[in-house]
């Protein structure tokens, strides 16, 4: 198979042997390796296959064994070129179509993003597109530590970005926080100037470990939402007990607090559900940039189905795609089926739930250490109320009023502190 | 008498050693693919070919393939293949 499209792209050709010692001939060929294929003899004639590099060696041979030999028939890409020289749209066609598929490559095709999870594909694609650099864009006019750059700047949750290219695909790596929560805190601390920090839900504070201003709560304490648990003002004393000044710094402090959390959550005990039934038929179709071709079916799927679409895009060769995108929809014929939960399942599902619940929160930095979950059945519902006790951090900055004391007042503060 | 001598000795020689025998006479291999298909090695040159007759030149012998509508698939300076109708391979001297 191989071999032999070797010898069509070189060319061959047919050739009858006419003569006096065609034997003769035959040997000299073999000896000055001129391959011979496909010899057949037809009384005093022979016919065989011989490439093109052989048969202009052949004239030495033939006048030795004075032999002639009469082209029949010739084969192979170099003759086609040669019939064909005079159609010029053809080559022109041709050359056109590698021009064009050179051209294309110089486009992104495929953008595959990695590594995001907050932010979804579809914003990193908006955002792409509004940078001018998405789907069918130059690869020549995309920058990629431009586009890092931006990425990071745009995106808060971005911490690391790579943007490579290579072929038609774009892949994009991100890095996100992954701790949002406790760095935009941080982010947000070490505020200049005077600030309390207030209590920013209800709890109950488990620990205070104060770096700058004075405490206002101890271990053990309830505090409301917006109390003030380190003021900003630090009280300066002289020798005598008495306040001298104040001097207002930016509260810095480490709160620990228990909080509650409630949980409700209600789902029914009843409920439909489509379920697969029987074999499942396929349809195809084929989008070229935006047009989308459906191609024929042969069936018609009553409602209801359940489809699955499976979509595909072309590449020339690897990381070389180009937009087309083969699409395979699979549609099932289906049945609603009505689903009893029985009293241990919704119990079940009620702890997954709840689970997923709680993990959410342990993701922000809530430290869980307890929670009582209550499940009730009513009305073909199931309710399931939880209180969820958990150790967080609590406070957040606020601007502290400041007050100027004339020193020659000289106010006189309680003993207590 | 002293060639028969060193003939003999040299088949001792083969034998004892045992060297591949194609090598050492140059003798002729032949391979046959039921009774459309032959595969000759170690050949001289054609001596005659017709459509029911191929005699080829070996070392020591020479080797006729007799058969039906026989035509040459290829051949090189080694080896060769026939392929047709298979009727008989006979060794002449």
């Amino acid at each position: 198979m191989f071999l032999s499209l070797i010898k069509f792209l070189r060319g061959f050709l047919l050739v009858r042997l006419n003569g006096y010692s065609p034997e003769r001939f035959l040997n000299l060929c073999s000896n000055h390796n001129i391959l011979i294929w496909n010899l057949t003899n037809h009384g005093d004639s022979y016919e065989f296959y011989i490439s093109i590099a052989g048969y202009r060696k052949l004239k030495p041979l033939l006048r030795k064994t004075k032999t002639r030999v009469v082209i029949l028939q010739r084969i192979g890409f170099p003759f086609f070129l040669y019939r064909y020289r005079k159609r010029k749209v053809f080559f022109a066609g041709i050359v056109f179509g590698l021009g064009f598929l050179l051209y294309l490559t110089t486009f992104v095709w495929l953008i595959d993003i990695n590594g995001n999870s907050l932010i979804t594909d579809e914003t990193v694609l908006a955002f792409l597109e509004e940078e001018s650099a998405s789907f069918g864009s130059r690869k020549s006019r995309i920058d990629c530590s431009a586009l890092e750059e931006s990425l990071r700047t745009k995106f808060d949750d971005i911490i690391w970005a790579s943007v490579r290219l290579s072929g038609t695909k774009m892949t994009i790596d991100l890095q996100e926080n992954l701790i949002t929560k406790d760095t935009s805190e941080e982010a947000q601390e070490k505020p200049e100037g005077a600030y309390n920090i207030t209590a920013d839900k209800d709890a109950v504070i488990t620990s205070i470990i104060t770096r700058q201003g004075t405490p206002l709560v101890k271990a053990g304490i309830e505090v409301k939402q917006g109390d003030i648990l380190v003021g900003s003002q630090l009280d300066i004393y002289n020798d005598s007990n008495e306040i001298v000044n104040h001097v207002y710094v930016a509260a810095d402090a480490d709160i620990y607090g228990r909080t509650q959390y409630t949980y409700e959550e209600a789902f029914p005990m009843r409920y439909n559900r489509k379920v697969r039934s029987g074999e499942g038929k396929s349809a195809y179709s084929l989008s070229l940039f935006s047009y989308q071709v459906n191609l024929p079916t042969f069936f018609q799927q009553k409602e209801p189905y359940i489809s699955y679409t499976e979509s595909r895009q072309l590449a020339l060769a690897k990381d070389y795609y180009i937009p087309v995108t083969f699409e395979k929809t699979t549609y099932y014929p289906c049945k609603y089926e009505q689903v009893t939960l029985s009293k241990p399942q919704a119990k079940e599902r009620a702890k997954e739930n709840l689970a997923v619940y709680l993990k959410k929160l342990e993701e922000k930095g809530v430290q869980i250490t307890d929670n009582s979950v209550m499940i009730e059945f009513a009305d073909n519902q199931c309710q399931v109320k939880a209180v969820i006790t958990a150790i967080e951090k609590i406070g957040k900055y606020e601007p502290a009023e400041v007050k100027q004391i004339s020193t020659d007042e000289r106010l006189t503060e309680d003993e207590s502190d | 008498m002293g060639k028969m001598n060193f003939g003999k000795w040299k088949e001792g020689l083969v034998e004892s050693l045992e060297l591949p025998k194609d090598l050492m006479y140059g003798a002729v291999l032949v391979s046959i693919t039921g009774r459309q298909e032959i595969l000759i090695e170690n050949y001289r040159g054609i001596l005659e070919y017709t459509q029911n007759h191929i005699s080829l030149q070996t070392k020591a012998c020479r080797l006729v393939v007799r058969g039906k509508d026989l035509h040459i698939s290829y051949y090189t300076n080694e080896e060769m293949k026939i392929t047709g109708r298979i009727d008989s391979v006979l060794y002449e001297d």
